[in-house]
């Protein structure tokens, strides 16, 4: 079975990569590390199997939900967690380049908090919550020294060009700065002047710039990423969450590399503190995972290792998952595997679903 | 446009540039002559390093009567999807007091951007 599922894992992600290797509009939207967020207040919960916490670019606000079903009813989710990038929330749009330069690990940090509920007497059973940082990503555009020299002269030859531009209309038209600024018609009539002259000479300078956004970004995507988060987990006896007894600690750590030009692979490693009246113990997990697609619908294969200290156990775990964006801002994540005992010798099919939202693109909130 | 006043006999003028919304802004600053196209001050910066951002104006300060501040900005929003909004400030001090400021303010589109800002300086 083992063999069977690794081959079909081997035959979906090779199959993923080896579509269209040549197709831009592909490698431009192919930004996994840009689309889904993976929070660890979530991952506290233990909805999933899999352990690789993966790395994501900080949203403002974003929300997860899973396990929505309980036979022929349709009822609340059982888990919801929620992230937000407190930076973000705070300095918005006071926020300058200079405060992102000096302070963009604080910029990347991530704040989450996750219940899950009991289904049985559908009050809070569990609490989550955790925190995350991205350390390095040469991948951002945003920290790419090389890409921010190359716009700021691109916008200083604008702005000059446009100055050369003013000035021949003031001298074509005989007029002062002074008559112009004080007439709003003259103004802009000067306006129009130096957008058309602008476009004759540039042809098109905003598709130049996009053209040089998207040609660092095709280079940049795939770039080293590394991120660190940690989470703690507690559990209620009441639905008010009065008396929560923490009692397991984690640590995750997601390395992400580009696989050629249309994959990407993620390394994790995680570690589990247990901790409660009767037994202390860790649990240990290594992780893989393979993705291919384009933005919008990717697969991926996933192998897992995993030592269980309390049950003296070594499990390994095996899945092929999907992600779908539905709608701007919403996301699904499907995945299925097997999870094997190795010490024991026994095995069990895991399966996963979640919904994800982030704000959308084109919703404004700030 | 704005028109901020000053002390003729008061200690000298200086123009602060702030850009805020996390963008990269390049811009001119153009300090016009009185009723004139003549370009007095001329000079050229970008928001990587605010401490360059501000300028003093030309000796006397009664010589700035009547001249034109125009601060022009070509920018691009950094990070659009989570920082909406920019902010481009243009503020006048005599001393170490802020006299006034003038502002653009708008959404960030993640296109190239541009704005104009006028000030005419005015002795009271």
């Amino acid at each position: 079975m083992k063999k069977l599922v690794f081959i079909l894992s081997w035959l979906v992600t090779t199959t993923l990569l080896a579509q269209s290797p040549e197709d831009t509009t592909l490698v431009k939207n192919f930004r996994l590390d840009f689309a889904v967020p993976d929070m660890p207040a979530f991952k506290m919960l233990g909805t999933n199997p899999s352990n690789i916490l993966r790395p994501s670019s900080p949203q403002a606000l974003s929300l997860m939900i899973s396990e929505f079903g309980g036979g022929d009813e349709l009822i609340l989710p059982k888990s919801f967690a929620a992230e937000i990038a407190p930076y973000i929330l705070i300095k918005s749009g006071s926020l300058t380049l200079d405060d992102y330069d000096k302070n963009s690990e604080i910029y990347s940090l991530r704040l989450s908090i996750g219940t899950e509920r009991d289904p049985e007497n559908n009050s809070t059973s569990r609490l989550a919550v955790g925190a995350r940082m991205t350390l390095m990503d040469e991948g951002d555009l945003k920290n790419d020294k090389e890409y921010r020299d190359y716009v700021l002269k691109f916008l200083s030859n604008k702005s000059i060009i446009k100055d050369k531009f003013q000035s021949e209309f003031l001298i074509q038209n005989n007029l002062t700065i002074q008559t112009v600024v004080q007439n709003d018609s003259l103004r802009q009539e000067m306006s129009d002047f130096i957008d058309d002259k602008l476009d004759k000479y540039e042809q098109n300078f905003d598709y130049r710039l996009d053209t040089l956004k998207q040609g660092f970004k095709q280079r940049n995507w795939n770039k080293k990423k590394l991120d660190v988060a940690v989470g703690m987990l507690g559990s209620s006896p009441d639905s008010l969450a009065k008396n929560v007894e923490f009692n397991k600690f984690s640590l995750w750590s997601t390395y992400g590399s580009p696989v050629g030009k249309n994959g990407q692979l993620l390394l994790g490693f995680n570690y589990n503190y247990f901790s409660n009246d009767s037994t202390e113990y860790g649990v240990t997990s290594l992780t893989s995972r393979l993705y291919g697609g384009s933005n919008s619908y990717k697969g991926f294969g996933e192998l897992q290792i995993k030592r269980d200290e309390n049950l003296e156990s070594n499990f390994i775990y095996m899945a092929l998952g999907g992600e779908i964006n539905i709608k701007d801002g919403i996301w699904a994540n499907i995945s299925a595997g097997l999870e094997r005992n190795w010490t024991d010798n026994n095995s069990a099919f895991v399966s996963h679903f979640d919904l994800r939202f982030t704000i959308p693109e084109k919703l404004k909130l700030f | 446009m704005k028109t901020i006043e000053f002390d003729p006999n008061g200690p000298i003028l200086k123009v602060n540039f702030k850009f805020s919304g996390f963008i990269l802004a390049s811009y001119t600053y153009t300090l016009w002559e009185a009723e004139s196209n003549h370009k007095v001050v001329y000079e050229k910066g970008n928001n990587q390093n605010p401490q360059d951002d501000s300028y003093q104006l030309p000796m006397p300060v009664k010589a700035n009567d009547g001249r034109l501040i125009q601060l022009r900005t070509e920018f691009l929003a950094q990070d659009p999807d989570n920082v909406e909004k920019y902010t481009i400030t243009a503020e006048v001090y005599q001393g170490d007091t802020l006299l006034d400021k003038a502002e653009d303010q708008g959404d960030n589109t993640g296109s190239a951007q541009s704005s104009l800002i006028f000030i005419k300086l005015k002795a009271s």
